[in-house]
């Protein structure tokens, strides 16, 4: 690596600003305040000449989307359970909210518990109650198992893992067997089936259950494309089937091959498959009449944005990140360990050779 | 290639390494004294380099003359105690062309071997010894031992020539090159590299000579013993190497940091070895011989190709061999056998309490279990600011205090108190439990067997030991040690329990 950068000269100089930079501030280089580390790295652009709002007013913060939900998360922390129940058997029948409430509540109770034995004491067998218990497990299981490589993840924490996603299979089978008709508890079988390394027919019963009770399932559809993603247990063409089949079904499921394509290591070129390109155009269609106020609407304009550079469409990139403005909360930014840092810089990739003219033209709709 | 003229090589190579280490000692001694003659403040400066060089090249010819002055292992036995292996070996010598050795004795190992005391390049021989293993003894048949030994006597028939024999001192004293050496000087590990890499040319040329010598010897092991029992040894080694590896690591030294050893120790091993739960295990070894790793420069061909070759060779024995085991060659072997043994362990072996198998076996495993309990015992002892027993860990238990008796972290950093309790509980359960067999142990209503694979049973004529679901409840969240205290009241186990080194 230290070699390599010796050909490089314009890195090799970064590299050795940085290194000053982490002296002078008396840190190791890796402990560099992502500000510092931006200031050096990021390509200098001038955002604001093409309508996009300065470097630093962008943020990873999400805004409140959902202020009930915003509401009874401050209930819970405060020990007040009864706000947060009734939100949860409110939203029976709205699924893909409904799995937005229950997850949020999950994670919390995944931390800390206190709040649902109260819950549970005062409303002893609320079907409600076993939907959240289950994907708390779900959400559990995943703070012991932690995010690290198998190899830097000890035996216990894996141990815990698998226990624990028993526990929330049998909970979840319990309240699907408890409320037929919500698609939630099915949802946490299908989360929970990569840890489980459950096999293709297994899965399959789980969607075919899940799509029953609610075909066009938001978050189904994406922990479905997870599954069959090569990390877990299919490969890039099934994901790409997946999520062509699922495009086909729903315009709100048009993002879902560029996820794909996203996650397909191994398979490069995916991004220039017709499919993926057809679904590109068809989702950026549908956006153009269409904001970025919700979380979804955010990530499907941040895959579109990076297929667009992928694709060298930079001009077309640049409007999709105007449209984003400040919000680097959503997908694809979110998964790296710096999204904001992400962001940025790709945003900066896209104005540089959009500046320079280089790439295609943006077509004129 | 033939012998003589790989072995003149290999003689040359040694003689080379000596011109080697030699010559660049005369001649940066000379560069430093021309220097400091002419010049003599480079001279200094060179100095600084020489003197180091110098002396570590001294010190890595000295690591390759000196040999270590370690005593000699195994049990000595005269042809008065043991005429009938005495006069087997004095036959096989006579038969493979050598002289007989000047001691036999018996080793705790799996080999057999015979040795000599050499000076001046291995031209001048003080003292030959031959070792036999006590496992072989055990283990083999007469005309399998015959085998073993014939081999190791082979390599010193007149049919190696003299030179050979010089190879293989040399080969020794290469493995030794640069052993001496301080890896942490530089200049010291720059020389052992350099007589490293010239070792490694010369175990190279000098490897074809010892493998085409062991395929010599074991020409003698199968014409004496005849060519099937010659291969069946060869196939039956690996087989007695595991047993005695799994006896010695799991049986024989099982409750040794405890001051326990067994009365006797053959018997066992020949429990072992002809144990049914073993038998397959031996029988996959025996079928598909793989080679001990005997480290990158061993002489030895690969065992499967031994075994072709001696097959291949279709030789009957010589008459007048039995099939009878070998130990029958000796007079009262199991005292000799154990002596071995107990000699090879360390020297407060005799200082052990020798008790019988069944003892000891349960005294191993209840060993680990109680090691398996201590660090549950002081985190409870911690947690509740008492001493350690059963009664505090439940007693924390019901205060709730689960998460504190636990020490993994959950993977995730944001991981929260829940996360934390989820974990202890998967590493207290089993401790608990063991904590609890341990309790039932101590109170006589139970103890553990130790299988000859090394396996412990928890055997209990308690009725009352079904504690799974009291255990569960004792752990759980909102749980509680009331089943369990009950349970255990029941049985007549004191809750105050606490285990005794």
């Amino acid at each position: 690596m230290v070699l390599s950068l010796l050909f490089k000269p314009k890195e090799l100089i970064t590299v050795i600003r940085l290194m000053r930079e982490a002296k002078r501030l008396g840190v190791e280089i890796d402990d560099l305040p992502s500000e510092v580390v931006a200031a050096h790295v990021l390509p200098k652009t001038h955002p604001e000449r093409y309508g996009l709002v300065p470097d630093a007013d962008v943020t990873c913060t999400a805004p409140i989307e959902d202020l009930a939900l915003a509401a009874v998360k401050d209930d819970v922390r405060a020990g007040n359970w009864e706000n947060a129940a009734d939100l949860v058997t409110a939203t029976h029948g709205d699924w893909d909210r409904r799995q937005r409430v229950v997850w949020a509540l999950a994670d919390l109770a995944a931390k800390d518990d206190a709040w649902m034995k109260s819950w549970q004491d005062a409303r002893p067998g609320d079907p409600h109650w076993l939907v959240v218990h289950a994907m708390s497990l779900v959400s559990l299981a995943w703070d012991i198992r932690g995010s690290a490589r198998a190899s830097e993840t000890t035996r216990e924490q894996f141990d815990g893992f698998h226990r624990v996603l028993f526990e929330a299979r049998e909970a979840a089978g319990v309240a699907a067997a408890v409320l037929p008709d919500d698609p939630t508890p099915l949802n946490t079988l299908l989360t929970l089936a990569r840890g489980l390394q459950l096999d293709h027919d297994e899965f399959r019963a789980i969607w075919t259950e899940l799509v029953s009770r609610d075909p066009l399932h938001h978050n189904g559809h994406q922990q479905a494309l997870q599954y069959w993603c090569a990390k877990w247990h299919g490969s890039d063409e099934l994901a790409l089937e997946f999520a062509l089949e699922a495009a086909a079904k729903s315009p709100k499921f048009l993002a879902l091959p560029l996820h794909a394509a996203y996650e397909a290591d191994s398979t490069p070129d995916m991004w220039k498959a017709p499919s993926v390109v057809a679904s590109l155009d068809a989702l950026l269609g549908r956006l153009a009449d269409e904001g970025a106020d919700t979380y979804a609407l955010r990530d499907d304009r941040g895959y579109a944005a990076f297929a667009l550079i992928r694709l060298e469409r930079f001009e077309e990139a640049v409007g999709q990140f105007r449209a984003l403005g400040e919000l680097a909360d959503a997908g694809p930014w979110s998964y790296f360990e710096d999204p904001r840092l992400t962001f940025l810089s790709l945003r900066g990739v896209a104005v540089k050779a959009m500046s320079k003219g280089k790439g295609v033209k943006a077509p004129v709709r | 290639m033939r012998v003589s003229l790989r072995a003149a090589i290999a003689v040359a190579l040694l003689v080379g390494f000596y011109v080697l280490a030699f010559g660049l000692i005369g001649g940066l001694l000379a560069l430093e004294t021309y220097a400091l003659i002419n010049r003599p403040f480079v001279g200094l400066k060179l100095a600084f380099f020489v003197v180091p060089v110098v002396y570590a090249l001294v010190k890595g010819l000295i690591s390759l003359e000196r040999r270590g002055q370690v005593e000699v292992p195994g049990s000595l036995v005269t042809p008065a105690e043991q005429p009938a292996l005495w006069d087997l070996v004095r036959r096989l010598a006579a038969d493979v062309g050598t002289r007989p050795p000047d001691e036999i004795r018996i080793l705790a190992a799996v080999n057999a071997g015979v040795t000599e005391d050499t000076r001046l390049l291995g031209l001048r021989v003080l003292k030959r010894r031959m070792f036999i293993g006590a496992p072989l003894l055990t283990s083999l048949t007469e005309k399998q031992l015959i085998a073993v030994l014939a081999h190791e006597l082979g390599h010193y028939a007149n049919k190696d020539t003299r030179l050979g024999g010089v190879v293989v001192s040399g080969r020794n004293a290469m493995l030794r090159a640069g052993s001496h050496m301080n890896a942490e000087r530089w200049f010291q590990r720059m020389i052992a590299k350099l007589f490293r890499g010239y070792a490694k040319l010369y175990l190279r040329v000098s490897q074809a000579i010892s493998r085409r010598q062991e395929f010599a010897a074991d020409r003698f092991s199968a014409s004496l013993a005849g060519s099937s029992a010659a291969a069946s040894a060869l196939r039956e080694l690996p087989v007695i190497d595991a047993a005695w590896d799994l006896f010695t690591n799991r049986h024989l030294t099982v409750a040794w940091e405890l001051g326990y050893l067994p009365t006797t120790f053959f018997d066992g091993f020949t429990r072992l070895r002809t144990s049914p739960e073993l038998h397959e295990k031996l029988e996959e070894i025996r079928q598909d011989p793989t080679d001990p790793d005997r480290g990158p420069y061993d002489s030895h061909p690969p065992l499967q190709d031994r075994i072709a070759a001696i097959e291949a060779m279709g030789l009957e024995p010589e008459s007048g061999w039995g099939d009878r085991p070998a130990i029958e060659l000796l007079a009262d072997p199991m005292p000799l056998l154990d002596a071995a043994v107990l000699n090879s362990l360390v020297s407060d072996a005799d200082q052990k309490e020798r008790v019988d198998w069944a003892t000891l076996g349960h005294i191993g495993a209840r060993a680990r279990v109680v090691r398996g309990t201590e660090r549950l015992l002081q985190s409870a002892a911690t947690a509740m600011n008492q001493s350690p027993s059963l009664t505090t860990v439940l007693d924390a238990l019901d205060a709730g205090r689960l998460a504190d008796l636990g020490s993994y972290e959950p993977g995730s950093r944001d991981a929260g108190a829940r996360a934390r309790r989820e974990m202890a509980r998967g590493e207290v359960l089993p401790e608990l439990s063991a904590l609890v067999a341990l309790a039932f142990s101590d109170a006589g209503l139970a103890h553990w067997e130790l299988d000859w694979l090394g396996r412990t049973t928890f055997v209990t004529s308690s009725h009352d030991f079904d504690m799974a679901d009291h255990l569960d409840t004792a752990v759980a969240d909102h749980g509680s040690t009331e089943g369990l205290r009950g349970a255990l009241a029941v049985a007549g186990v004191a809750l105050d329990y606490r285990p005794a080194n």
